[in-house]
């Protein structure tokens, strides 16, 4: 399936992804307002971790057998056969966090409810996810994971 | 191919998607003794607080088992009375025989309570909360105490015996019904296993200010009846003291539900032993989740880990290997804990949390500002465990670093002091993160 | 004390947009943006903003505008505030003015007073949608006559080393050190990409870029940093730079604090030591000395390569070309006084050497007149905006242009003119491992190639125009250009009629 993957060294910290994960999630889909106006305050599922030296951003893997989903008590945390994608159904979801000290990338959030990534797929846009879009320096890309073990390589040179 | 589940909860239903996985047209029979879809048992604390819906605890959907072409026999009497290895049958309670020929025994785990002076056969306001019925029950009843009580002007009071994950989340569902709860915890702490002194310390003044008080060190010595002789209405300790009780939850502890396959002959230690594809010692007969015997993979200990994430994967090995899958094993775990009170405590914790005194070979790390309490176990140079107190983040990345047994001396000392990020990882495992970018064990 | 120095710009956030998520914050390296976290909301240190438009163009709410200072100046056209500003600084730092990219002061840009013809009924245009466009341009000396074995079909006379450009476009010498080395790299790589040349600068060839080779040019410079027999050897062209349009006259140094350990590496000196490149070359006093040094360098590359000489457009331009021509230069490169600089005095880089458009047809001009202009290419820089200012030149007589800044602008460059700084929000004119891993060489290079793919397209379709269906066709055509709002003088140094003019 395709994936967003991060590249460590193209990522300038400069955190829009945040920004426009966080709008994608928002009931308006306006900036400004998923800041300053909405209630409850939108939540941005992609986090940068880091400072200008080093940073990335840390992003759900969707895996193909998750930890989070195989530690969810509640049935809420689901990988979708078709799609392969992870999602939490927040209305199920009791906010246990079992699926934060299970996930190996520190990609799942809990506030009320788990927050995590969707890939953008549940209604928040089209074509590549928000935070691929975003992305000033395409060090966020959405690919097929084929292809981002072959970049991989590429990039470490073997 | 004619395949027999035993049980219907995260093993079972583990065990039916692993077979799935192999297998699309052999026959699967669940069976359970209670009425309902699978459904998180862990929930049951929170529809007695009232936060959860006793309809939206399911782990899966309705047509998850037609799906799946599960023939469900749930119910009253439908639970397996005997196994018969030798012709590969099971018989329920109600004398129904099934026949199987790969069975999966995922009967969880069965409450254990030790005999207690003075306890009635059949006390109506006693109850353990390991099923959703027996959350259910106690909620009816309390409601109903607590309406009598109020409606005398005088206060309600709970008893609860046993301060582990499910006495403590009992008494914070019952707090919500009720005026006092007391949590009897024989051992030095509350939830003994997962915390330590200190931690347990701050939870208890959490359950204190709401309406809970949990003693350790104390259990009760004798019950006090009603002139009915059944109706429960007191306790007395074991320090002396005597306590009102409207209602009691015994909760001291669970033991494997293996009677059965033990009865059958399958080979038991402190649970029962399976090889790495999840079958036990019988032929064609195979275990999954609490009532099994788990290697411990941090301490080399062989005890049951009555844990939902591990009955998941272990359910799922199982499932597959009987649908003749045997490139995935499973090869022992280690506990990884989640439990949160009143939403204003989360508590995380993982492996080893309490290293034995006489080892000097542990170390141990430990922050504290407030309600903040995080501590990190060490031996040599691999983290064996954490408490994460009120601080969740990056959990999961530290169960990775005990998982994975990622070198300390390759990270900076600051992941004990701040939540560990993916850039603290070792270059390489970022890289393999990048490379591989996803979990998977199976190369289903 | 009270400082004098007025902020320059404004920055002007637009409070109806602004969400405070600090990404300008993060991404401003001259520490403009600030959050102020009791009253949440951004400011701005505006003193320290150069007007690089990264944080207009990060901004993912467009709250941000950069507005000159409007503080009220004398009403002067003498004491402008620009001089007057000048003054408080030198007056504090007791120092030259230092800054950056070309000379920005109104002179006359003569691109913008040349024309170009095209065909009307009695000679056909050409669409080069449709037809064969050549924009290949070959460098080199070419031999003052052919010899043709007419039965063997081959050339009898030994032909000079001579090297293809797929576009008539070379990116300008800029040395790693005064740019990093991914905004080098993304030249590199559009250069191999486009079939061009990039120039190393006098900053040496970096370990990655030698892969680069076949497409750069390597520059030997008066400081001869990073100059030794594998250097020359591994480029495709070799170039002596005597002058630069942006500081003629002047020597260049690189501060001891950019040159890191792989600027040391790469220009062969110890770390942290200044890069002091002469005025001169202290091995040049003469054309003799040039031609001497010239053929040194032939000689060490077995005269398989190139020479081309560098020097910056002056009064004498004509003559000094001349002399370069006959000391055995193949390439002779006339850069602007509008070229531009990593670092250069301001009142240098605003006042010294000539415009290109006059220097370039008075050098054509001379080496025609002299019968020498086919031992020669001849590439003008300094400026060059846009494919018609291309177009323009090869009718002077070009045979391929530098571009140094356009290519710059295409990864990023805003133009701020505070190369200087070293602090460049673009991760172009910076060593700062901060900044310039935002130059991502892969996007950057893409840019580059597709700006010099639109510009080749333009090319074509002014040629197609013309009704000429090569590059070559239009060297030195001078009739394809008129003058408008030139004088007299200018139309004759410019050897081109007045608009309008007959024939």
């Amino acid at each position: 399936m395709k994936r967003v993957y991060s590249l460590e060294d193209r990522c300038l910290n400069c955190r829009l992804c945040e920004v426009a994960c966080k709008t994608a999630h928002s009931a308006t889909g306006d900036t400004f307002k998923a800041y300053k106006w909405e209630e409850p305050e939108p939540s941005a599922r992609v986090h940068v971790e880091g400072t200008n030296k080093a940073s990335i951003a840390v992003n759900c893997r969707h895996c193909a057998e998750p930890n989070c989903v195989e530690g969810c008590i509640a049935g809420a945390m689901k990988k979708d056969p078709e799609t392969g994608i992870v999602t939490c159904d927040k209305d199920k979801c009791v906010g246990c966090r079992t699926c934060m000290a299970m996930c190996p990338f520190g990609a799942v959030r809990v506030e009320e409810y788990a927050l995590k990534c969707d890939l953008c797929t549940t209604g928040y846009g089209d074509g590549d996810p928000a935070c691929v879009r975003a992305c000033i320096n395409q060090a966020l890309i959405f690919v097929e994971s084929d292809e981002a073990e072959l970049l991989a390589v590429e990039r470490s040179g073997e | 191919m004619d395949y027999l589940v035993l049980g219907n909860s995260a093993a079972a239903c583990a065990t039916v998607d692993g077979i799935r996985t192999q297998d699309k047209e052999g026959t699967i029979t669940m069976v359970s003794p209670e009425p309902y879809d699978a459904y998180g048992t862990p929930l049951i604390s929170y529809i007695l607080k009232g936060s959860v819906d006793a309809d939206n605890v399911f782990i899966r959907k309705p047509e998850w088992y037609e799906n799946n072409g599960v023939v469900k026999v749930f119910g009253e009497g439908k639970g397996a009375a005997k196994i018969d290895p030798k012709g590969q049958t099971v018989t329920l309670e109600d004398g129904t025989e099934l026949s199987y020929d790969k069975l999966c025994v995922a009967t969880g785990s069965v409450p254990f309570t030790p005999p207690i002076e003075g306890m009635p056969e059949d006390a109506p306001n006693r109850f353990t909360f390991l099923t959703m019925d027996a959350a259910l029950s106690v909620k009816e009843h309390i409601d109903q105490i607590a309406a009598d009580k109020a409606a005398k002007g005088e206060p309600t009071r709970a008893v609860v015996i046993g301060g582990g994950l499910i006495g403590a989340k009992a008494a914070e569902g019952l707090c919500y019904h009720c005026d006092e709860v007391t949590v009897l915890e024989l051992g030095p702490r509350i939830l003994q296993a997962v915390l330590d002194d200190d931690a347990s310390a701050i939870l208890t003044n959490l359950l204190r200010e709401h309406g809970i008080t949990p003693m350790s060190g104390v259990t009760a010595s004798k019950i006090r009846v009603a002139d009915d002789g059944q109706t429960i209405i007191g306790c007395e300790l074991t320090n002396g003291d005597y306590l009102d009780c409207d209602l009691l939850v015994t909760a001291v502890g669970v033991r494997p539900n293996s009677s059965l396959l033990v009865e059958a002959g399958a080979e038991e230690g402190r649970g029962i032993i399976c090889d790495e594809y999840m079958q036990t010692s019988l032929p064609n007969i195979y275990a999954a989740g609490d009532l099994t015997s788990v290697h411990n993979v941090l301490t080399g200990a062989d005890a049951p880990l009555a844990l939902w994430p591990n009955a998941n994967e272990q359910g799922r090995v199982a499932g597959m290997a009987m649908a003749g899958y045997t490139d995935l094993t499973y090869d022992g775990s280690f506990a990884v804990n989640a439990v949160g009170f009143f939403d204003e405590m989360d508590i995380l914790t993982c492996g080893v949390i309490n290293p034995p005194e006489d080892d000097d070979s542990y170390e141990v790390r430990i922050e504290t500002d407030g309600e903040v309490y995080t501590k990190f176990v060490t031996k040599e140079d691999a983290l064996q465990g954490y408490i994460l107190m009120n601080r969740p983040q990056g959990a999961g990345i530290y169960t990775n670093v005990v998982r994975q047994g990622i070198p300390l001396s390759k990270m900076t000392d600051e992941i004990f002091t701040r939540p560990i990020e993916e850039l603290d990882m070792p270059k390489e495992y970022r890289a393999a993160h990048m490379r591989k970018g996803y979990v998977e064990r199976s190369a289903s | 004390m009270i400082d004098y120095i007025l902020p320059e710009y404004k920055v002007d956030r637009d409070f109806t947009r602004c969400v405070g998520c600090q990404a300008c914050e993060r991404q401003c390296s001259n520490k403009v943006h600030y959050k102020d976290f009791d009253l949440d909301v951004m400011k701005a240190h505006e003193e320290n903003c150069v007007n690089c438009q990264r944080c207009v163009l990060i901004c993912p709410t467009h709250a941000i505008t950069i507005k000159r200072n409007d503080q009220a100046q004398p009403t002067s056209n003498n004491w402008t505030g620009e001089y007057i500003q000048d003054i408080a600084r030198q007056a504090e730092s007791g120092a030259v003015l230092l800054t950056g990219m070309g000379n920005p002061r109104p002179y006359p840009i003569y691109w913008d007073h040349m024309v170009l013809n095209a065909s009307q009924v009695t000679n056909p245009s050409i669409d080069p949608l449709r037809e064969p466009m050549e924009t290949r341009v070959i460098l080199g000396s070419k031999p003052q006559k052919l010899e043709i074995d007419e039965k063997k079909r081959t050339i009898k006379t030994p032909m000079p080393p001579s090297r293809q450009l797929d576009v008539p476009v070379m990116f300008s010498a800029m040395s790693f050190g005064s740019i990093s080395l991914n905004a080098q790299k993304s030249m590199a790589m559009a250069a191999r990409e486009l079939g061009t040349f990039f120039n190393t600068g006098e900053g040496g060839l970096h370990k990655d870029l030698r892969e680069y080779g076949d497409n750069a040019i390597v520059q030997v410079a008066s400081g001869r940093f990073g100059v030794d027999q594998d250097y020359l050897n591994a480029g495709s062209i070799i170039e002596i730079k005597i002058g630069q349009g942006a500081k003629p006259g002047i020597g260049g140094h690189l501060p001891g604090e950019k040159v890191n350990e792989e600027v040391s590496t790469t220009r062969m000196i110890p770390e942290g030591t200044d890069a002091i490149s002469p005025a001169p070359h202290h091995d040049i006093y003469s054309i003799e000395d040039l031609r001497q040094l010239i053929y040194a360098l032939k000689e060490a590359t077995r005269y398989e390569k190139p020479v081309s000489v560098k020097i910056a457009a002056v009064h004498n331009v004509a003559a000094i070309a001349s002399g370069m021509a006959r000391a055995g230069a193949d390439i002779i490169v006339i850069d602007g006084f509008r070229g531009g600089t990593g670092a250069a005095p301001t009142r240098i880089r605003d006042n010294v050497g000539i415009p290109i458009e006059l220097a370039l047809a008075s050098v054509d001009q001379r080496l025609r007149d002299e019968g020498i202009r086919n031992t020669v290419s001849l590439v003008p820089a300094g400026s060059f905006r846009c494919s018609s200012d291309i177009v323009k030149a090869i009718a002077l007589g070009a045979d391929a242009v530098y571009c140094g800044s356009a290519p710059l602008i295409a990864m990023g460059c805003h133009m701020c003119q505070s190369c200087t700084k070293g602090t460049c929000n673009w991760g172009i004119a910076t060593q700062d491992p901060v900044l310039t891993r935002r130059l991502n060489p892969e996007i950057a290079s893409e840019r580059i190639v597709k700006l010099m793919t639109a510009w080749n397209h333009e090319i074509q379709e002014m040629l197609g125009g013309m009704g000429i269906n090569a590059i070559e066709s239009l060297r030195g055509n001078r009739l394809a250009l008129r003058g408008v709002g030139l004088n007299e003088k200018e139309l004759e140094v410019l050897g081109i009629k007045y608009a309008g003019e007959v024939m």
